[in-house]
């Protein structure tokens, strides 16, 4: 009698354990994620719907204003007019065409530099990384000093191998001499990711390549990078973003060494995003700025979608193949 | 046996090679080598420009010789104490960086082991709204931001950097997700076997055994707070303010109206020096974590 009813009793109790066991785990799993939904919440969402508010408005100061009132796509419209804004647009588009290309180049160079079996590998690596953990500030000084029209280390190798010495470097290429802080300064990350990449592709492939005759350039292209390509959508995405971002180091490596922050950043090195702030913390108008960053996302978003959905064509993707 | 076999074999082998240095070999580790010292130098040349640059006289620009003779070290002392009192933004700056990464670091790996291990509807909507918030540009957020930190009282307070730090870090809840992924998925039946619900599995089993992605979390999200500069120049007043700001207005002749630059200089150093020796300490945790827990996308 008894073992007749257990497997009733079972049926019976175990749906409304489990259900109550899924409760419980969607709740555990809410709770271990609440900081960060609440911070999500607070400091992604609930700002994203204030800009894009703030953008239909004529907020023209910190303070809710008494005649504050909707004013429809009026700023969107201005900024259409707004030749400033369109060539910070095209400033931040070069930075971004330019820079991400030289840092995939340079991290990878150095990756693969630090993984042919070189002596002393630790050293070389804390030194191609160690930029990156400078603060900002003194990257930007340093930066001053690097490129100072009078007496600075570019204007000297210059001078040495009987080129121009007296160019003015942070005035008049504005543009070049931030791309170079940024690459000095920004290298390092992606370099220890694409060295974990190269370490992920299995040593065979080499091997049996280097049987069938292929050389160093042959396994290359035939190897290396199609396998590191997922690795390299990783750091285009991302570098793509990073550099779309840049506005502090341009104020920071304001013309004139003596000069400080006093001076004015060069037009070439106003970004979208600086222009933004400008407009907000130089005049007070929030409605035009918040109008200024909504546009500049929804174009970046574009752009990494883009991006994302170019892999289809040449991201080669192996794990199940490779079991890595 | 094979095991045997393979050993008989590598001995010769090795010997061989070490023996028979080919031309074309030495000639490509000579390339090898010269392409990494150039790099090195690239890299290091500008800090030790800096540091060249941090002796001169106090009132010079970088021209003169290459190293300042006499070189002024009492340019370190006039940072530390000629102008302002560096400690006391220096103490600023380890609070900042404490209450903003602290924190941070425990919500993200909270909130890794959520995503990894656990469950609930909503789970993957969620994790990709997670990952979409890297893509949102700093203006677009910090615009309203300023206005609400504003009008909530909480300007010119260090209340900012401490919901920043609660809330976490999208980057680094991602390096803790896929670094509890690759967990041994017995540990937590073991656990469970053990009577232990995902609080405690949590906190006695991944986190013991999270020193990797935790020197990578402490790394990058502390130096990154220490070097901070642009919330700290928007929403602190000056007895607040972090080094980051401070280094960039803080040597400026009162007479003159010009940046002392080798005093910016040496006091620059001095505030990189703490992010430097940190990163040297945890640097091998850095590249071991990157590598194992599959940052690599």
């Amino acid at each position: 009698m008894g073992t007749a009813e257990t497997p009733l009793a079972a049926t019976a109790a175990r749906p409304r354990r489990r259900a109550s066991f899924r409760r419980r785990e969607t709740f555990a799993f809410y709770g271990f994620l609440s900081p960060w939904l609440l911070g999500f919440i607070a400091l992604t969402s609930v700002p994203l719907v204030l800009a894009f508010a703030m953008s239909l408005s004529n907020l023209t100061t910190v303070n809710l204003h008494t005649n504050l009132h909707y004013v429809g796509g009026q700023n969107y419209s201005r900024a259409y007019h707004d030749h400033e804004m369109w060539y910070s647009l095209q400033r931040t588009g070069i930075l971004m065409v330019t820079i991400v290309p030289l840092w995939i180049v340079t991290q990878l160079g150095l990756a693969m530099i630090l993984n042919a079996g070189i002596k002393f590998l630790g050293l070389w690596r804390t030194l191609f990384y160690i930029a990156v953990v400078v603060p900002v500030v003194a990257k930007a000084f340093i930066w001053k000093a690097v490129f100072a029209q009078d007496g600075g280390l570019v204007n000297r190798v210059l001078g040495a191998l009987g080129g121009n010495s007296n160019a003015d470097w942070l005035l008049d290429h504005p543009t070049a001499t931030l791309v170079m802080l940024l690459v000095w300064g920004g290298a390092g990350i992606g370099m220890l990711i694409f060295i974990a990449g190269l370490r992920g592709i299995p040593e065979e492939l080499y091997e049996v390549a280097r049987i069938d005759g292929a050389n160093a350039t042959r396994r290359f292209v035939s190897i290396t990078l199609p396998l590191l390509t997922p690795v390299i959508m990783f750091q285009l995405v991302w570098g793509l973003v990073l550099a779309a971002n840049v506005f502090v180091e341009p104020v920071l490596i304001s013309p004139g060494l003596q000069q400080g922050l006093g001076s004015t950043v060069p037009t070439q090195n106003v970004t979208v995003n600086l222009y933004a702030l400008q407009r907000i913390f130089g005049d007070g108008d929030f409605g035009y700025g918040a109008a200024i960053a909504w546009i500049f996302v929804l174009l970046l978003l574009i752009v990494t979608a883009l991006v994302f959905l170019s892999g289809r064509f040449w991201v080669f993707y192996s794990r199940e193949q490779y079991g890595k | 046996m094979t095991q045997g076999a393979v050993g008989v074999d590598a001995v010769p082998t090795r010997r061989r090679r070490r023996k028979r240095v080919r031309p074309a070999r030495l000639a490509t580790q000579a390339i090898l080598y010269a392409f990494v010292l150039a790099f090195a130098a690239i890299f290091v040349a500008p800090i030790a420009w800096g540091f060249f640059n941090s002796l001169r006289e106090l009132h010079q620009g970088v021209s003169g010789p290459v190293i300042p003779r006499p070189a002024h070290w009492d340019n370190y002392r006039y940072a530390w104490s000629g102008l302002f009192s560096f400690s006391h933004y220096l103490w600023n700056t380890v609070v900042l960086t404490f209450i903003a990464t602290v924190p941070a670091v425990l919500t993200s790996a909270f909130a890794g082991y959520a995503f990894a291990r656990m469950r609930a509807r909503g789970r993957n909507t969620l994790f990709i709204l997670m990952l979409g918030t890297t893509f949102i540009p700093f203006s677009i957020v910090f615009i309203p931001l300023f206005w609400v930190v504003v009008n909530l009282g909480m300007y010119s307070t260090r209340w900012p950097w401490l919901i920043w730090g609660v809330s976490g870090s999208a980057f680094l809840i991602f390096l803790f997700r896929q670094f509890y992924a690759s967990f041994p998925v017995e540990l937590d039946d073991a656990a469970a076997i053990d009577g232990c619900g995902h609080l405690r599995t949590f906190l006695h089993i991944y986190l013991p055994n999270s020193a990797g992605p935790l020197a990578v979390a402490f790394v990058l999200l502390g130096t990154g707070w220490w070097g901070e500069y642009i919330y700290a120049a928007l929403l602190l007043p000056d007895r607040l303010l972090p080094l980051g700001v401070k280094v960039a207005t803080g040597y400026n002749d009162p007479t003159a109206q010009i940046v002392l630059i080798p005093a910016t200089l040496a006091g620059a150093l001095l505030f990189t020096l703490p992010a430097v020796l940190a990163f040297l300490v945890l640097q091998k945790q850095l590249t071991r974590g990157i590598v194992t827990t599959g940052l690599k996308g």
